[in-house]
């Protein structure tokens, strides 16, 4: 049998499985190791799953994931996202699409305390969905702005999906981390600007809110900076400088925030139980994802697939760009009924070896795909950020929210453009590490 | 659980089973998370210890590392018993009833053959680790047939939720039990 049968059946397979509703994991477990099974014979097959299950997890890097979010968990319980809310409102409350721009800048500063987009959606849709509408605001528009702007928390470090990507890929998780920063500031950037232009263009959909508040409380609302000042300085300091290894300084930003919680008097067992029950649940979906890719994806070398796919594209002769813009469109296509980590999952062992073997970044290639794995959670049909709104304010019809949110929507199509042209967006940060 | 209660010695049976599954996921999941919480208190200290006084915690590796496998495996059967294993629901969604019985039936029977093989593999390997006297490679020589079988045994107690989800479909399936027509959500937790 070729490879590109094997690829075209094993592909048909996988697709059957997830359609049947076996979970992502299981799915791409079952076809490598029954593909491994056909080709192989049963030797390596059980062989690979008697070890991967193990050596996957038993990885003192893994500790990243279950720690970034954990502390995204502690950190709003502590009350970061609500201070991170009022200090942004009382600064840009009285603009223009204040409120939703303020919705955006406290997204943007609990990105840099949150691994996890949905985590962070959830948090900021009830702290600020309510308020926007109690001013008059548009409730698709309010709901579509925390849609959104909830993925700023996979772009800006520490960020659960770069380190995933990292993993998988097997490329330096701190630069990965670190790469995100600029096209998240970037987005951020974009998205209050849409928020304006909306504002002014629709101002019966956002009203302008006078009076909010006075500037002595705007200058007195800094003070609340200083635990993000905290825990960035920790976290995002500590792997830009070097001083500690990713592990260290997410276990240490946890710690922090952990320590945050205490002082704040929010330090319950209620509340603590829930933040780790939280990280354990997400990370064992992560990890069980990433041991049936890595089946898959042997069973995918096994059958020389990947070497065949790169024969191919080079036989093609085509400019890289190109083929990383198909992938993008691929992604973007996908990303509408896939959940991001499993879209991510199924597609990099098709699609990694083709970017590493025409000389693509993988960095940037990295910035990229999740950049898409945050549009697929954004766009409908399977949108996970709108079914995390939507619960929040069920008054709000779906169709009202995907309209509010479809100015930035079109903002994060202009991100992953930027980053396309502009690779420096992403790699100019991690360029200069050490 | 997705499926409705009802009379019956086999109904009965499940409604037993799951209970004391329930119960032993909750006694498993706070181990997990009690396991979180020392690994952020253990990398932290090493970590400040090493930078502060030049002083790590030997062995913080390794502990680390068999506190993570026991946190991960352990809680896979908790994670499949609330949903939280993404998948695709495009097909489940829109379905109702015996055919939806069936559906779940069939991935359960799926993840069965899975686990069950996982099971098997996993356990052998813990079983040769232990034969050979594996042991980890750091500073302190820790034994690794520990931390093979809890991978195996978090395997087998998924498979035991999966048997347990096999049956509820069953039941639903055969007219046993009555059928909730109750739709499943799009897609679940993601980071």
């Amino acid at each position: 049998m070729s490879p590109a049968l094997i690829g075209i059946l094993s592909l048909a397979a996988l697709l059957t499985l997830l359609f049947l509703g076996l979970p992502v994991a299981f799915s791409m477990a079952l076809v490598g190791v029954a593909g491994l099974w056909i080709l192989g014979g049963s030797g390596p097959a059980l062989g690979l799953m008697g070890s991967v299950p193990y050596s996957t997890v038993a990885s003192f890097t893994l500790v990243v994931i279950p720690m970034f979010v954990l502390m995204g968990e502690l950190a709003a319980s502590a009350g970061l996202a609500r201070q991170a809310y009022a200090t942004a409102r009382a600064w840009l409350g009285r603009l223009p699409g204040g409120l939703s721009m303020a919705a955006i800048g406290a997204s943007t500063l609990f990105a840099a305390v949150s691994g996890s987009s949905v985590a962070a959606t959830a948090t900021m849709g009830r702290l600020s969905i309510e308020e926007m509408r109690r001013y008059g605001y548009d409730g698709g528009f309010a709901a579509g702005t925390v849609v959104v702007a909830g993925t700023l928390a996979a772009l800006i470090p520490p960020s659960a999906m770069a380190v995933f990507y990292a993993l998988v890929t097997d490329q330096s998780v701190s630069k990965m981390l670190i790469a995100g920063l600029g096209p998240g500031l970037v987005s951020s950037v974009l998205l209050m600007l849409a928020a304006y232009g909306v504002a002014r263009r629709h101002p019966h959909r956002a009203p302008v809110v006078h009076h909010l508040v006075e500037w002595r409380e705007r200058v007195a609302s800094l003070k609340t900076i200083g635990p993000f000042g905290v825990l960035v300085l920790v976290v995002l300091g500590g792997i830009y400088s070097g001083l500690v290894t990713v592990t260290e300084a997410s276990a240490l930003g946890a710690l922090a925030a952990f320590v945050l919680l205490v002082v704040s008097r929010q330090l319950g067992w209620p509340v603590l139980n829930q933040a780790l029950t939280s990280s354990v649940k997400i990370s064992c979906m992560i990890y069980l994802i990433i041991i049936g890719g890595l089946l898959f994806s042997r069973f995918l070398a096994f059958a020389g697939i990947p070497f065949a796919m790169v024969r191919a594209i080079q036989t093609l002769d085509v400019s890289p760009l190109s083929v990383v813009i198909v992938i993008l469109l691929i992604l973007t296509v996908l990303g509408m009924f896939m959940d991001p980590v499993g879209m991510i999952m199924l597609t990099l062992p098709f699609f990694f070896p083709v970017v590493k073997a025409l000389g693509v970044d993988p960095i940037w290639f990295g910035v990229l795909m999740v950049l898409e794995a945050e549009l697929g959670v954004i766009t409908p049909p399977v949108g996970v950020h709108l079914f995390v709104v939507r619960q929040i304010v069920p008054d709000v019809p779906l169709s009202a929210i995907i309209r509010g949110a479809l100015p930035f929507m079109l903002c994060q199509f202009l991100v992953i453009g930027l980053v396309l042209v502009f690779p420096q967006i992403a790699l100019w940060l991690p360029g200069r590490m050490r | 659980m997705h499926f409705s209660r009802g009379a019956g010695p086999v109904r009965s049976f499940l409604d037993v089973a799951e209970a004391r599954l329930e119960t032993c996921w909750r006694a498993l999941g706070m181990g997990g998370n009690m396991a979180l919480f020392l690994i952020m208190f253990g990398v932290s200290a090493d970590a400040l210890l090493r930078y502060t006084l030049n002083r790590p915690i030997t062995g913080t590796l390794e502990g680390v590392e068999l506190l993570l496998v026991f946190a991960v495996f352990l809680s896979l059967a908790r994670t499949q018993a609330e949903r939280g294993h993404i998948a695709v629901g495009l097909l489940s969604e829109r379905l109702a009833g015996k055919p939806r019985a069936a559906l779940k039936a069939l991935t359960a029977f799926l993840g069965l053959l899975l686990f069950g093989a996982v099971t098997w593999a996993t356990g052998a390997m813990a079983f040769r680790s232990w034969k050979m006297g594996e042991y980890s490679a750091g500073l302190i020589a820790f034994p690794i047939y520990p931390s093979r079988l809890l991978v195996s045994m978090g395997s087998l107690l998924l498979f035991l939720q999966l048997l347990l989800e096999l049956g509820r479909a069953m039941t639903e399936l055969t007219g046993r039990g009555r059928s909730t027509g109750e739709k499943a959500a799009p897609s679940e937790e993601v980071p």
